[in-house]
Formats: structure tokens, sequence, C-alpha cells
């Protein structure tokens, strides 16, 4: 029951960075791994396991890595939503090639895991090496606390968010018109969204493509295809409910008594639903 | 009316240039912004656009150039009830414009030509109403029963004591309608914006 609560809590975090991440972006492609917040977290989590073992501390990997996380995430805040009157950058980004940067920005560590995993394997120390694909397998039942806040807080934020949401998703010309601060509800969108990935990944490790697939399965129902709110307020319990089944089903169905992590799963799946995704946009424009 | 002065203070550029000047809405008046391609009529929208509610008394609707693009499948028919509390006033002409697109006004927004787009956000200003609406380029996209709609549509918003503001090239159609005319020009190091 508590795996399932897990795996439950991840999935909704997940679903919401994912729709947050299109929803302000305007663009289907954007998630957590095509715009480099799964290879942001990562970093955090190797940079933890470095200073454990080069300082010889006793400490929580998932913690310190949570912690390093939330105190650069505070930091960031201010220059994140810092407008500047001579330059706006945010205005002049192509989201285009914000994603082949966030996934270039992903293979690049990706790279670093496979050094680092090789350097500290030949060294005898011990390194994470299950957290590149995302399993409930090893959880903390004290850990759940963090999560039920941090879920109700993301249901407070999303409640009071989703009526500007749903104006945004009709264009952020429409948005800015109507007057809302766009450049606000982008940053705070995507900062919630990075927020979420990091917890996420800090605890369980990399579930990739997931925040890509999820707003899609949504979308493909008729109860969400016309309704952002409910895609934004209601989806991800149905998203939670997803992994926490396909999380079970990895652990009853086994291959010579090896579990299959979720995230290994939703690695294959997602890159090959990427792929067609793409293949459909460029379809749809030509 | 609606006077809007844009001075040095503002600190607003186009096109490394600050744009100086000042431009007049008047209710009932429709307004056209002209100017060479490229010169930032448009940034000048979007500008406006940020900057409403400080610049402006009175509510402004803006129907651009960019293409309405929802992520799902929203109609135009949902997205008024997106809309709905944002409603400014229920104009009695709306119902009049809305049944010419009734033929798409249950299809998802993303699946519409690029003409049906530019109705869907006439129409949608339109439901949401105002005092001051700045259209750009209205005309492109449409077809002549669209552009004639279009046009009928400016008489009844300038009847209404709407003030119109409007940036566009082909002069041509809108020449019976148009009160004052602004020029968007380079002046030296300058933009500026003046009537003509």
């Amino acid at each position: 029951m508590m795996r399932f609560m897990f795996a439950f809590f991840c999935g909704y975090f997940i679903s919401v960075s994912g729709s947050l991440s299109q929803l302000v972006t305007n663009n289907s492609l954007a998630s957590p791994s095509t715009l480099g917040m799964d290879g942001a977290a990562v970093l955090f989590i190797l940079v933890s396991q470095i200073i454990l073992v080069v300082f010889n501390i006793d400490f929580s990997l998932n913690h310190l890595s949570l912690i390093l996380f939330a105190g650069t995430s505070l930091v960031l805040f201010p220059f994140v939503f810092y407008k500047s009157k001579v330059k706006n950058i945010w205005h002049q980004l192509n989201m285009q090639k914000v994603i082949l940067f966030g996934l270039a920005f992903n293979l690049m560590i990706g790279a670093l895991f496979s050094v680092i995993q090789f350097l500290f394997m030949a060294l005898n120390f011990e390194f994470p090496v299950g957290l590149w694909f995302g399993s409930f397998k090893q959880y903390d039942q004290n850990f759940i606390f963090i999560f039920i806040i941090v879920f109700m807080v993301t249901q407070l934020v999303l409640y009071r968010l989703s009526p500007k949401i749903e104006v945004l998703n009709l264009g952020s010309s429409i948005a800015q018109g109507m007057g809302f601060d766009v450049e606000f509800i982008q940053k705070f969108g995507l900062y919630i969204s990075f927020i979420l990935t990091g917890i996420v990944i800090s605890y369980f490790g990399v579930f990739s493509f997931l925040g890509l697939i999820f707003p899609h399965i949504l979308r493909s129902f008729r109860f969400f295809k016309r309704n952002m709110k409910f895609e934004i307020l209601l989806g991800p319990y149905f998203c939670g409910a997803i992994l926490g089944v396909v999380d079970q089903l990895c652990y009853n169905v086994t291959v010579h008594g090896a579990e299959l992590p979720v995230g290994m799963v939703s690695s294959v799946i997602g890159a090959f639903v990427l792929i067609l995704l793409v293949f459909k946009l460029n379809l749809s424009r030509t | 009316m609606h006077k809007l002065t844009i001075s040095a203070d503002d600190d607003f550029w186009i096109n490394e240039k600050q744009l100086l000047g000042e431009i007049v809405f008047t209710s009932g008046e429709l307004v056209l912004i002209q100017g060479e391609n490229g010169i930032g009529k448009s940034s000048f929208l979007q500008y406006l656009k940020r900057k409403q509610t400080s610049l402006l008394k009175g509510k402004c609707i803006f129907v651009d150039q960019s293409r309405v693009m929802p992520l799902n499948d929203l109609s135009f028919k949902d997205a008024k009830k997106v809309f709905k509390p944002y409603q400014f006033e229920k104009l009695d002409i709306y119902s009049d414009y809305e049944q010419y697109i009734l033929p798409y006004i249950d299809k998802p927004i993303g699946q519409l030509s690029g003409g049906q787009n530019q109705m869907i956000k006439i129409m949608l200003g339109l439901y949401l109403s105002g005092d001051i609406f700045f259209f750009d380029e209205p005309l492109q996209f449409l077809d002549q029963k669209n552009k004639k709609l279009f046009l009928e549509l400016l008489t009844s918003l300038k009847k209404r004591d709407k003030a119109i503001c409007i940036i566009e090239h082909n002069k041509k159609d809108l020449a019976h309608l148009i009160d004052t005319c602004f020029n968007l020009e380079i002046s030296g190091m300058y933009l500026k914006l003046g009537a003509i």
C-alpha cells in the first residue's frame, strides 16, 4: 500500500510537471525530460554522492540531494522571476531551441553519470546506479509526509493557477491581451514543474518521458480533451493511479526474480512516443 | 477619449530606436496606424498589451496576428466558457455575428484554417468586449465575404461608441471608416508616432 502511495504521488507530480511544461511553453513536446529538468535533478544526485563519499559523511543520499536541490531552487528564485528592464531575454526564447538544449543537456548529464559511475566503481565506492531508471523498490515510509505536504501545496497552487492556465492555453498573446502577466505565469509554471521533478528524482530516480506521455494520454480521453482545467486539476490523479498500477505490474511480473524498474519502461515507451509526436507534428505542418 | 503619450521616460525601444509620440483613441472613432514593413507597428501593439493597465484607461481588447493554437481540442464554444468570467459586457451585436461562425463553432480551434482562425479571434474579442479594440492586420486570411462582415462589424462598434485602432496595410478597404491616421516613422535616432 505504501509503495502504491509513493508511486501515485510521483505519478501525480510528474503529470502536473508535464502538463505545466507544455501549457506555459505552448509546445506539446515540452516536458521535464525534454527541457533538461531531469538532467538538472540527476546532477544534484551526482554532486550529493560525491560529497558523501569525499567527505565520508553518513547521511541519506536522497535527503542530501533534496536539500541541495531545494537550496539551489530557493537561491535561483529571485533570479528566475527578475524582470530585466534593459533586455528581456524571456520574450526572445525560441521554445524549440530550448527543447533541443534540454535534450542535449540530459544527454550530457547521462554521459557524466556514466563517467562518474565508472570512476566510483573503479575506486570501489558505492554508487546509486539504480537512480538512472526510477523505481519504487527502495522506499522509506518516513518520507511519505514530505510527499503528502507537497501534494497538498501543489493542489492549492494549481487551484489558484488553473483559471490563468486555461486562458494561457489559447496562447500567450491572448492571455497578455487580457492583462495577464504571462511572463510570471510561464516562469512560475516552469518553476513548479522543476521543483516537482526534483522531488521525484531525488527520492526515486528518473522516470524519463513520463511528463511528456501523461498529458498526451489525458488528451486522448474525451473528458480531458476539451477542458484544460480538468487536465490540470483531475488528470494528475488519473496519471498517479496509472503509475501505481504499472509499478505493481513491474513488482509482480519479474524476470528471473529481477524486477523491471518502472523508469526503464517509461524511457522505452516515452522515447517511442516522442518520435511519433515529432512525426505527427511534422505531418500536420506539411 | 483616451490620449496616450509616449515620452523618453517610458523607455520604450523598438529595433534599437526609442519610440516617442502621441496617439488619441476617441470613442466612436477608428484610428489607423500605418508605417513601413518592419518598422515596429506590431511591436508597438505588443508594448501596449503589456502596459495596458498603466497606459490606457478603459478595457482593451487585442486581436493580433498570432494564430490561436490550444494544446487540446478546445473549440470556440469551449473557449467562450473559459472567457465568460472575463467578459466586460454583453454586446447586443454579438449574436448577430456569431451565426457566421456556426459551421465551425464546435470544431477544435487547432484544426481550423487561417481564415477561420482569424474569425475566431475576432469573435472572441467581440465576446469579451471592451472600450478600445485593437486589431493587427485583421483582414489577412479573410475571404471577401468575411472581409465585408468585419467591415460591417467595425461600423457597428463605432455606432456603439467603441474606440478602434487598426494596423493594416490595405487602407483601401477601410478608407470609408477611418477617422484619423497615425504614422510610425523613423526620425533620426527615434521612432516617431504622430497624426497625419
